[in-house]
């Protein structure tokens, strides 16, 4: 899936923690770019423009989120953002501001890369036409027909609930915020009204889901959103 | 005749108030009857224009009655008119008012044909307003004579009119011949204008006094007072009058020069009061200016109390100690937000009148009183309106202190908690990042190196496991520290399942191999900050998973109970020992078998989850469960789901 000139930038301040992330992703075949400074991470971005930034939000200088909007003005490549748990304000502001992911510090290589992956992967099928029908484990949706299945069984949604699982399963693998959902599903004077994406997103897990308290697909990213696993 | 128009005509009602004590009974009836009408009312006194002035014990009742009036809820007028009816109908057609109300008259039917009666002018002259007639109940007191200066005092105010009579008789008989008659006559009048200055009395007194003297030395016959001479009546006629109108004439001015020179202190009162007012920087120095103004405006001793926080009054400023019956003037006015005491038909028998200080138009910072026996002026109406500024502006001055208080507390507030947040961070960040650090280091490790023997790999996974445990403690302490500080609540309806899933998620490897059993109602849900609740359920089943023996089932149950949700995280573990049901939840506490069990652990989780639960208001115990194991109980406020949104088309 990913290639091996693909180009990492790695914005941390942290040496160790630098040193962590390389090791991790040069064993893969990326080549990486390290940055531990706003100012490096500009030079860098704009030198050789990498395939995807992972950006530490708790730089000393704390102008991550600055930078981050700075980056979105001229590069799409993906951002993931790591910050620690406690910190879901932050994420959830850095998500809103243009960052595609992140990852919660402590995290080993394994969710490290399979973050990166779907990052690529949402980089790239921005280049290759949709296809109409998304096919996730068992979920089958047709987004032409607006039907949706489980294992071949047809499953009934209400209108909010199929736009909220299309909206998902087109993001597939990636965090969305409470925000982000609301605002394409229910429009942007909804925003604040979290409550009722829980509602629905319950009643979509109490279709989709075999055992709704233990979603397989469709999980909570406490205090940030929801993702819809593709793996 | 009331034309059908009139039918929606609210009901006015206008009651004619007089210095007899049976105004009183006129005052309470036009209360009861506007009551029950639910009409507005109106009490209006009238100062006719030419009439002698009132004793001053007249004047006082007036007050008191329209005081009273006044605190019954009625608008107070005093009028001035050439006649009580004329001056009466003129307002209550200004006001639409619809009825009117009038004593009985108790004086005697001389006075009527003499003066006119009031109720026949009303009467004849009311066209569609009704007119009530009340009868006086009771004993009438007999009212006071006029003139309220002590007899020395009045006895010398008739000096000059005699010296000005004798003076104007002597310089007549020594001019002799050289005057004519009506120049006499003259020297009589300036005598009698110089009497008049001292009132209607002397003025009366000077003109007969004169009239004699004029009669009796210079009207022919000469040294008698007979009168041959029609012409000389006349002088005599043209004397009287001008003494009787001049007197009242002076009196009157005299008398509003007075009131406008009393109006004027009181004006400079209240603009002294206001500047203090606004100078004032804490409330004490307000009740200590109202006290300071009032006794100067009212020539009074007085007192502020001022309520605390729970609403009672305390003594702030001026006469101490208080009487229980003088307090309770000041309680009453505070808590009925009109004023009681003296005057008013609260606790009228009190010697202290009370006024509430107003805050707006239904608030009340406490009470200023009044010492009206100790008063050295009396207090009329117009004094009891500074009072009442004063007050009105007290109130808006404690008012505005207080709002001033809470700007500056609410400005410490948000400076404690931006450094909680920055500590916060800080925290986060510098124990984090290590963490971060060597978790990343060992799973790199782990995944990496090639050929690492069971033992090195044991190693890793230990690593990675330990620095994931000290991750939690770490989390629960940034918990602790968040809810202990107070920090606001993200509040969100959640259903509960969502929060279970997250849990149960985030705690999957702990769980590993055990039989978690879930039964949650269908739809409920928690008005919660979800995060933390979560955390509330990872500290219980990460409770659980530990002190049980592995492979024990552990059941997650949700329902309804009281208005809200409870939670309940049962175990098949060895149950807690009888007695520390309270004590798991203390901070750092470890129980024998906390200890047995995890020599490394903290004792937060549980001191974590009863802080986050009674931040939200709701409650966590720890129960012995039948047939062995501990079930953990929280109740949250929340129900069902919140009514259906509306997508957007």
């Amino acid at each position: 899936m990913t290639q091996p000139t693909d180009t990492v930038l790695i914005v941390e301040d942290e040496v160790p923690m630098r040193r962590f992330l390389r090791s991790a992703l040069t064993t893969r075949g990326f080549r990486v770019v390290e940055a531990g400074t706003v100012r490096e991470a500009e030079i860098a971005v704009t030198e050789s423009p990498p395939e995807a930034i992972l950006l530490d939000l708790g730089l000393p200088d704390g102008d991550g989120l600055d930078l981050l909007r700075r980056i979105r003005e001229w590069s799409s490549a993906p951002v993931i953002v790591l910050s620690a748990r406690g910190r879901e304000d932050d994420k959830v502001i850095a998500l809103d501001a243009g960052a595609d992911d992140y990852l919660t510090k402590p995290f080993g290589t394994s969710e490290l890369l399979a973050r990166i992956r779907v990052a690529l992967r949402h980089a790239r099928a921005h280049v290759v036409t949709d296809d109409p029908v998304i096919a996730l484990g068992p979920v089958k949706i047709d987004q032409a027909r607006h039907e949706v299945s489980v294992d071949g069984r047809p499953i009934h949604l209400t209108p909010i609930e199929f736009r909220l699982l299309a909206l998902l399963a087109r993001n597939a693998g990636k965090v969305m915020t409470h925000r982000q959902l609301l605002h394409e599903v229910w429009g942007p004077r909804s925003t604040q009204h979290t409550h009722y994406l829980r509602v629905h997103m319950a009643a979509l897990r109490r279709k989709l889901e075999a055992d709704p308290a233990r979603p397989r697909w469709l999980t909570t990213e406490p205090g940030v959103g929801y993702r819809l696993r593709d793996e | 005749m009331p034309s059908p128009a009139d039918a929606a005509r609210p009901e006015r009602i206008l009651v004619c108030i007089g210095a007899s004590p049976a105004s009183e009974r006129l005052v309470h009836a036009a209360h009861r009857l506007a009551g029950g009408m639910q009409a507005s009312w109106h009490a209006v006194h009238v100062d006719v224009t030419g009439a002698a002035p009132r004793a001053a014990e007249d004047r006082d009742r007036v007050e008191a009655h329209l005081a009273l009036a006044e605190s019954l809820g009625g608008e107070v007028a005093r009028l001035t008119g050439r006649s009580v009816a004329e001056a009466v109908l003129a307002m209550a057609r200004e006001r639409g008012v619809t009825r009117i109300l009038a004593g009985k008259p108790t004086h005697g039917r001389w006075r009527d044909r003499l003066r006119g009666s009031l109720l026949d002018d009303l009467i004849r002259d009311s066209g569609d307003i009704e007119i009530h007639v009340i009868a006086p109940g009771g004993e009438v007191p007999p009212r006071a004579a006029a003139g309220d200066r002590p007899a020395s005092r009045r006895l010398a105010s008739f000096v000059p009119g005699a010296v000005a009579v004798a003076g104007a008789t002597a310089l007549g008989v020594a001019a002799g011949d050289r005057l004519a008659l009506p120049d006499h006559a003259m020297l009589y009048l300036f005598a009698i204008m110089i009497a008049a200055l001292g009132g209607p009395g002397p003025g009366i007194a000077a003109a007969a006094l004169a009239v004699a003297a004029y009669d009796f030395f210079f009207i022919p016959p000469h040294f008698t007072f007979a009168v041959h001479d029609v012409q000389n009546l006349m002088t005599f006629a043209v004397m009287f009058t001008l003494g009787t109108a001049m007197g009242s004439l002076v009196a009157r001015l005299r008398h509003a020069e007075t009131a406008s020179r009393q109006r004027e202190r009181r004006t400079q009162t209240l603009l002294a009061f206001t500047a203090a007012a606004a100078r004032a920087t804490e409330v004490a120095d307000v009740a200590a200016a109202v006290v300071a103004h009032v006794e100067d405006g009212l020539a009074a001793p007085a007192a502020v109390l001022l309520a605390a926080a729970d609403g009672t009054l305390g003594p702030a400023a001026g006469l101490a100690p208080l009487a229980p019956q003088e307090l309770e003037v000041a309680r009453s006015a505070h808590a009925q937000r009109r004023p009681a005491g003296r005057g008013t038909d609260t606790l009228p028998a009190a010697r202290l009148l009370g006024v509430p200080l107003w805050v707006g138009s239904d608030g009340s910072a406490g009470a200023a009183l009044v010492h009206v026996d100790r008063a050295r002026r009396r207090i009329d109406l117009e004094g009891r309106r500074l009072l009442e500024a004063i007050a009105r502006q007290a109130g808006g001055a404690i008012a505005r202190l207080a709002l001033a208080a809470e700007a500056r507390d609410a400005e410490v507030r948000a400076r404690a908690e931006e450094l909680r947040s920055s500590l916060l961070s800080t925290v986060s960040h510098d124990l984090r990042t290590p963490l971060a650090i060597i978790t990343g280091t060992a799973t790199a490790l782990r995944d990496e190196a090639p050929a690492l023997t069971a033992a090195q790999l044991e190693s890793l996974d230990t690593i990675v496991d330990e620095a994931s445990r000290l991750g939690k403690i770490l989390t629960n302490l940034l918990a602790i520290t968040r809810v202990e500080s107070g920090a606001e609540l993200h509040r969100d309806w959640v259903p509960v399942e969502e929060l279970v899933g997250a849990a149960l998620d985030r705690q999957a490897a702990g769980l590993a191999g055990r039989d978690v059993a879930i039964d949650l109602a269908p739809d409920i849900g928690v008005e919660v900050d979800p995060i933390l609740i979560e955390q509330v359920l990872l500290n219980l089943l990460d409770n659980a998973a530990v002190h049980t023996p592995p492979g024990t089932p552990i059941e997650l149950r949700g329902f309804h109970e009281a208005g809200g949700v409870a939670l309940e995280v049962s175990d098949r573990g060895a149950g807690l020992p009888a007695g520390s049901e309270d004590q798991v939840f203390a901070k750092f506490y470890r129980g024998p078998q906390a200890r047995a069990a995890r020599p490394a652990g903290a004792g937060l989780g549980l001191a974590v989850c009863r802080g986050i639960v009674n931040a939200h208001g709701g409650a966590i115990e720890a129960r012995r469960r039948p047939g062995g194991g501990a079930t953990f109980h929280l109740w949250l406020p929340g129900g069902d789901a919140p009514a259906e949104p509306q997508a957007a088309p």
